[in-house]
């Protein structure tokens, strides 16, 4: 299992100002971190930005964010850095604007009280550290599309317009139903929100299921740096949660009193949620999908949605490969095509002719290894990489690659 | 002058409160409560969690609730509520209580002033608490005892001694809890590790959740023979 390490700094001097690690290993010595911003500032006395580099057995990311905050990501016993790494960081970075806001975050002036202040963001930079090196429990892929993770419900109708309701008794637009952790329905202002905040929120969510109501002071990193709004999170069922964002008002009382009444005449459909998990997509859907897919991972970027099934076809081939080794294969092969080779918002990068054909637009792809195949499709605004047993000839997998994102696709309005 | 308390730890009921076949509490959703019989009166009470910061008050409330037990410190952001469900038998009758409970994050009541006010609205009961394992928390405890409840709420008040299970590092003696408790006629609870066995949570946390239910049912009466 490979090993990540996250280094925060404080830019202007150099110090220290957190460390977090995950996977195997110990994080590295302070004597190092200090080595780590010096090749940093050597660069930049030099006129020249170090952005990233690799040695035999780490690569590393450095990036430094208004001057103020300098983070560095290490990634031990692996040589390919590529792009989502330095999104990851902006995540990072936005994650403490997230729980602290833009000024607290970078107008500090006493060092101490920032690296206090810090403390409560641990948790969310863990979740982000832990999912990228692909811990258990902690699958997901928000992260690298860049779009919020959802479930795709059978009566999404239903919930849409209770949601929009009970969003406007609560003096609020932006709220959405959640279940563990992924979107199931949310009001029409919700995905006016960012990209980093439809991934980070959702994350923020799950960072503690233990409790029944949250009232969370938030900032949007990009909607609204400086002025707080109130993250309130309510647990429905065991599983289905709303989460509504807030100004002064209702009080976190008032919210459970009102979610209380409005949402138990739905009690039955909330509770019948519970039977997409672990599959995430309508049953409809899950019986359309050939057997042969084992996994797959769909992106409407126009939508800034995304859905992950990991649990196909359970019973029958894939026995080799269980539902963490599905998921690093469906990340380790969008880290490598999607961006490379097809870039977010499914079109291919802007300089990617150059050089190559002119006229050359790349739709589809496969990786192919002793353990899967994957194939990867474009369409805009989707992608979708299928995921599927190693010894599936790989034009049978392009077919059904192509009948799966149909069966998603097809129809008045898309399921995602 | 004090009923006599025939309190029926009844384990049949408290099967009612896990996840069925196994032995993790379940977390009931707003909508949801424990299946006990339809007759038993539900009776809701709420909870604050007070005391400086990493004092145990989250670990505290997540014991109470029977959750996962955080490994390492993170500072609560914001306000969380917990619903502990709790049947028991006062009398001869079946009483569910329901004990909502509030916690705050240090940083978050000094960053922004709705979060204390929200926390002590309405409250029944302050769960006071403190590390034996802190010297000098010890020592501020009057002055945090005075200000843990305004005359007006009327709350009940229960001190926690958390981290009782580290031996090493005890820097409160047990008499000195004894004699806490006698000069300020306020009970403590002493908070021991969480058991081993996480299949013997319930068992571990009855005795406690059993004082607080009986406390605060104790206080109803009070305040009803008050009332005019
Ligand atoms: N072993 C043990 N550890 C405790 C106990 N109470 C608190 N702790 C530890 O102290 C840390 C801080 O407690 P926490 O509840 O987060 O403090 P808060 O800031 O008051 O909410 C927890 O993460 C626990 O590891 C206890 O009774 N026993
Ligand atoms: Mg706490």
């Amino acid at each position: 299992m490979a090993s990540w390490t996250l280094v925060g700094l404080w830019a202007p001097s150099g110090v220290p100002l957190f460390v977090r690690h995950t996977g195997h290993g110990k994080p590295p010595p302070y004597a190092l971190i200090g080595s780590l911003n010096g090749v940093h500032v050597f660069g930049e006395s030099h006129g020249v930005t170090l952005c990233t580099t690799r040695t035999q057995n780490a690569s590393l990311t450095w990036k430094t964010y208004h001057d103020s905050i300098r983070l560095v990501l290490v990634r031990g016993s692996e040589t390919t850095g590529d792009s989502s790494d330095s999104s990851l960081l902006d995540l990072m970075f936005a994650s403490l604007v997230l729980l602290l806001g833009l000024d607290t975050v970078t107008s500090s002036t006493n060092i101490e009280r920032l690296k206090r202040d810090i403390r409560p963001c641990f948790p969310l930079l863990d979740e982000l550290l832990f999912r990228a090196v692909g811990g258990e429990n902690h699958q997901g892929f928000s992260h690298l599309t860049g779009c919020a993770e959802c479930v795709i419900p059978p009566e999404h109708h239903a919930l849409q317009n209770e949601i929009e309701k009970f969003a406007e008794s609560a003096d609020s637009t932006y709220a959405c139903v959640m279940m563990e952790g992924q979107v199931v329905s949310g009001t029409r202002n919700f995905w006016t929100l960012s990209h980093t905040e439809l991934v980070l929120l959702p994350l923020l969510v799950t960072t503690n299921t233990f409790t029944v109501a949250r009232d969370l002071p938030i900032y949007l990193p990009n909607k609204s740096p400086n002025v707080p709004f109130r993250m309130l999170v309510v647990q429905l069922t065991s599983h289905v949660s709303v989460v509504t964002l807030c100004g002064p008002t209702p009080s976190l009382a008032d919210m459970i009193r009102s979610a209380t009444s409005f949402w138990a005449p739905f009690y039955q459909v909330l509770e019948a949620l519970s039977s997409l998990l672990p599959w995430n997509i309508a049953p409809a859907l899950l019986a359309q999908l050939d057997n042969s897919v084992i996994g797959l991972l769909l992106v409407n970027y126009d939508h800034k949605r995304c859905v992950g099934c990991l649990h196909l076809s359970e019973d029958s081939r894939s026995r080799s490969l269980c539902v963490n080794k599905k998921s690093a294969a469906l990340q380790s092969v969008y880290r490598s095509i999607i961006g490379p080779l097809l870039q977010p918002p499914a079109m291919p990068p802007e300089d990617f002719p150059t050089g190559l054909h002119p006229d050359h637009l790349p739709l589809e792809s496969y990786v192919s290894t002793d353990s899967y195949k994957v194939y990867v499709l474009q369409s805009s605004p989707f992608h979708l990489l299928v995921l599927f047993p190693p010894a599936l000839p790989i034009h049978i997998a392009r077919q059904v690659s192509k009948r799966t994102l149909a069966i998603f696709t097809k129809g008045k309005t898309p399921r995602l | 002058m004090a009923p006599e308390w025939a309190i029926g730890e009844n384990k049949n009921y408290q099967q009612k409160l896990l996840v069925p076949g196994t032995k993790k509490r379940k977390l009931f959703g707003l909508l949801e409560k424990p299946n006990l019989p339809p007759a038993a009166p539900n009776v809701t009470y709420k909870l604050f969690m007070f005391g400086k910061a990493s004092s145990g008050k989250t670990w505290t409330m997540n014991r109470l609730s029977g959750q996962e037990l955080p490994t390492h410190h993170t500072e609560t952001v914001g306000i969380q509520c917990s619903n502990v469900y709790w049947p028991m038998k006062i009398g001869n009758r079946l009483i569910l209580f329901r004990l909502e409970i509030w916690d705050a994050g240090e940083s978050s009541v000094k960053r922004y002033n709705h979060v204390l006010p929200a926390c002590r609205e309405g409250v029944d009961a302050v769960l006071l608490c403190f590390s034996v394992t802190d010297r000098e928390g010890w020592l501020e405890l009057p002055r945090l005892l005075t200000t843990a409840t305004t005359p007006t709420d009327r709350a009940a008040l229960i001190v926690i001694a958390t981290r009782c299970d580290q031996y090493a590092n005890r820097e409160v003696s047990e008499g000195e809890l004894d004699s806490f408790e006698a000069t300020h006629g306020v009970p403590i609870i002493k908070l021991g590790g969480a058991s081993e066995d996480q299949s013997d949570e319930i068992t571990h946390t009855a005795p406690i959740l059993n004082f607080l239910c009986k406390r605060l049912w104790q206080r109803d009466q009070e305040l009803l023979s008050i009332k005019p």
